[in-house]
């Protein structure tokens, strides 16, 4: 069924729209979202492992560290007593036989007395101290880690020279970022690979089902012979598309078996009472029978419009398209039933712009725009005014018929489109209900779109279909 | 005139050899698609009337078969299948005439009269000339008693058809076909319409009427006093 739109242009066929948004459909894809974020999470991944490395790494080293730092408190400790130094001495003499050693001694008033880095504030345990703590330190030593303990005579502070190990944290963070950042690129291209060989294989598949439904059922989407997840899908895609030719061939044999079971008798009858009507023995009965034959040509149409809307919502082959010149064959129409709206009292304007053309089927497209008019025609009172358009919009053609007669309600105008349904307003006028469900169908069969509007007063008939390029 | 009629249904056979003799056309059947063929091929007929669905061999089959072997006798088909496709299918098999049962018996013989003349006829004049009414084809204008007359483009094409069919019958569906190429019955009197404006452009200010209507049948354009 066409869309049905509210009071005011709406555009609803998505068909020709979609495929100028193809470009940005790749970072929309379900399969790049989910590959980009595998990605992050391989990132989140690699983050903690590096995390952890780098804890561990640190946590080793300075472990060692602070264990030679100790050794070296332990020695300079065994020596002042083998020795009988006192402290001061025994720091000079550790500074003379270490030179990488940074010994300091400190008073209790906390000022240096004998060493060679001065720890202005020295708390006791294991501190890191950097030029950012007001030390004067070499050139060349970025950081001094170091022990400070409580001996006689004030604070011992051993350390050692700790820049190797800075610059050892700098390279593992270089290199840690170094290999984050490739991982990252490399998970951001291969998302973009998976995502475009996935869209391209997704696309043939979307290509070749629409081309299958508008033309050949019987063709197949073919498999790509991977086996995968894709390739079950075109399978079951194929299982659809068989079902639907099996049903739309059944639909085919069912509107062929309604058409020779009915038409049998109704032939018959006609015949009968033609043969009635001609029959020289009975003159009188003439008229009645004629009149008979006025309802069986009424049910014949019926009949033949049904089979005919049948027909289209089951024809899903455009084949039989070609280029339509619309601008000529509305011009062609609005000429022929100026005369019969004349006749009705009625007024039938045309306003069409050149070099409409559609792709389509001439018969069909004749029959639908010929019912749209001769709606109009019937349903509306003599004085109306009935005006019939065409135009460009965007890609596709508008075509209109406009009356100012009763118009339809709001709430009916969804109604109006299906089979037999004939508003309790419209009832004694002739027609058999059918006209706008034939609309209906051939305008869905060109894949266009059908609206009611308020024409204030009146009734607005508006359908667009793709326009083609005029040759 | 020679009438083949291959038809299989017996009661619809003898309605329409009944129908059509009592036009005086001679009438002969077939009621199998081989049958039909064969007296097709051996005999000279000026008309077929074929059904699409024969036993043996189906009524298309026949006439690709005939076409083949170089037979050009005027078809018409008729058949119980009205799809889209069908009429199409029908032409290109050879048919020069499509009718969809129920049809008027009328309805069968002013098509068959037409084709019986476009047989015989040779190819239309440039002017067409019903007593004193003339229409030039070249120049697409028409005149009676010499008074130039106005026709909008399906006025004339309207008369056009009449007058090359002048003398004969001419039915709804045959005008709806040929000059508005409508293959569906509209729901309005867009022929009724347009007869009525011709009507009054060539015939209400003149002596003589030459557009008569034939009862349950159509129209027919003739000089009535000639007989």
């Amino acid at each position: 069924m066409p869309e049905l739109g509210e009071d005011g242009p709406t555009i609803e066929d998505a068909s020709y729209e979609s495929r100028q948004r193809q470009g940005s459909r790749l970072f929309r894809m379900a399969s790049f979202r989910l590959a980009v974020l595998g990605m992050l999470l391989s990132s989140l991944g690699a983050i903690i492992a590096f995390a952890l490395i780098y804890a561990a790494i640190d946590h080793t080293v300075r472990r060692a560290f602070l264990d030679s730092v100790r050794n070296e408190r332990s020695e300079l400790m065994t020596d002042m007593r083998r020795n009988r130094w006192t402290m001061a001495q025994a720091v000079t003499a550790a500074i003379h036989e270490s030179p990488d050693m940074f010994v300091a001694l400190n008073s209790p008033d906390r000022k240096t007395v004998i060493g060679n880095i001065n720890v202005p504030r020295m708390t006791r345990g294991w501190q890191k101290l950097s030029r950012l703590d007001g030390l004067a330190l070499p050139p060349g030593v970025l950081e001094v880690d170091g022990l400070a303990s409580a001996v006689p005579g004030g604070t011992l502070f051993i350390g050692r020279n700790a820049s190797w190990l800075i610059a050892l944290n700098g390279h593992l963070a270089y290199v840690f970022g170094a290999v984050f950042g490739i991982i990252t690129t490399l998970g951001l291209l291969a998302s973009l690979l998976i995502a475009y060989s996935s869209l391209q294989r997704v696309k043939a598949i979307s290509n070749t089902s629409r081309e299958i439904i508008a033309g050949d059922l019987s063709r197949r989407i073919k498999l790509y012979g991977r086996d995968d997840e894709l390739d079950h899908l075109t399978e079951d895609l194929n299982a659809m598309l068989a079902r639907i030719e099996v049903l739309v061939e059944n639909i085919r044999q069912v509107t062929n078996d309604v058409a020779h079971d009915l038409r049998s008798p109704l032939t018959r009858l006609r015949e009968r009472l033609e043969l009635a009507r001609n029959n020289p023995a009975y003159p009188a009965a003439g008229p009645a029978f004629e009149a008979a034959l006025v309802q069986v040509d009424e049910i014949v149409g019926v009949f033949n419009a049904l089979l005919r809307i049948a027909d289209v919502e089951a024809n899903v082959s455009r084949m039989g398209f070609a280029g339509i010149d619309l601008t000529a064959l509305l011009a062609f129409l609005a000429e022929s039933y100026e005369t019969v709206a004349d006749d009705n009292g009625q007024r039938l304007t045309a306003a069409i712009e050149d070099g409409l053309a559609v792709h389509g089927d001439r018969d069909l497209l004749i029959q639908m725009l010929t019912n749209l008019i001769e709606n109009a025609i019937r349903h509306c009172p003599p004085g109306s005014a009935i005006r019939v358009s065409g135009r460009a919009v965007s890609g596709a053609v508008e075509v209109a018929v406009a009356d100012d007669g009763p118009g339809v309600l709001e709430a009916e105008r969804a109604r109006v489109l299906q089979r037999f349904v004939r508003l309790d307003a419209a009832r004694h006028f002739s027609g058999n209900g059918l006209g706008l469900a034939l609309v209906a169908a051939v305008t869905a069969l060109h894949e266009g779109t059908i609206s009611l509007h308020e024409n204030k007063p009146g009734l607005r008939v508006q359908i667009r279909l793709p326009a083609r390029a005029v040759r | 005139m020679n009438v083949l009629l291959i038809e299989d249904d017996p009661l619809t056979s003898d309605y329409l050899r009944a129908g059509l003799a009592a036009e005086g056309y001679q009438v002969s059947a077939a009621a199998d698609g081989r049958q039909g063929l064969l007296q097709a091929a051996s005999s000279a007929f000026d008309l077929l009337i074929v059904d699409r669905m024969l036993p043996v061999l189906d009524g298309l089959s026949m006439v690709t078969a005939l076409r083949a072997m170089q037979v050009h006798t005027p078809v018409i088909f008729l058949t119980a299948r009205g799809r889209i496709d069908d009429r199409v299918e029908g032409l290109r098999a050879g048919g020069d005439d499509y009718l969809v049962k129920p049809f008027a018996l009328a309805e069968l013989v002013a098509r068959a009269g037409a084709l019986a003349r476009r047989r015989a006829i040779p190819p239309p004049a440039t002017v067409l000339k019903v007593a004193d009414l003339e229409l030039n084809r070249l120049t697409q204008t028409a005149s009676r008693a010499q008074r130039r007359i106005a026709l909008k483009p399906r006025e004339f094409r309207l008369l056009e058809y009449l007058m090359l069919h002048a003398g004969q019958v001419v039915t709804r569906t045959m005008l709806l076909e040929a000059v508005w190429d409508f293959h569906f019955d509209p729901q309005t009197s867009l022929v009724e319409s347009h007869i009525s404006r011709l009507r009054t452009k060539i015939d209400r200010d003149f002596p003589h009427e030459l557009i008569h209507t034939v009862r349950s049948a159509g129209y027919r354009i003739c000089d009535a006093r000639a007989g």
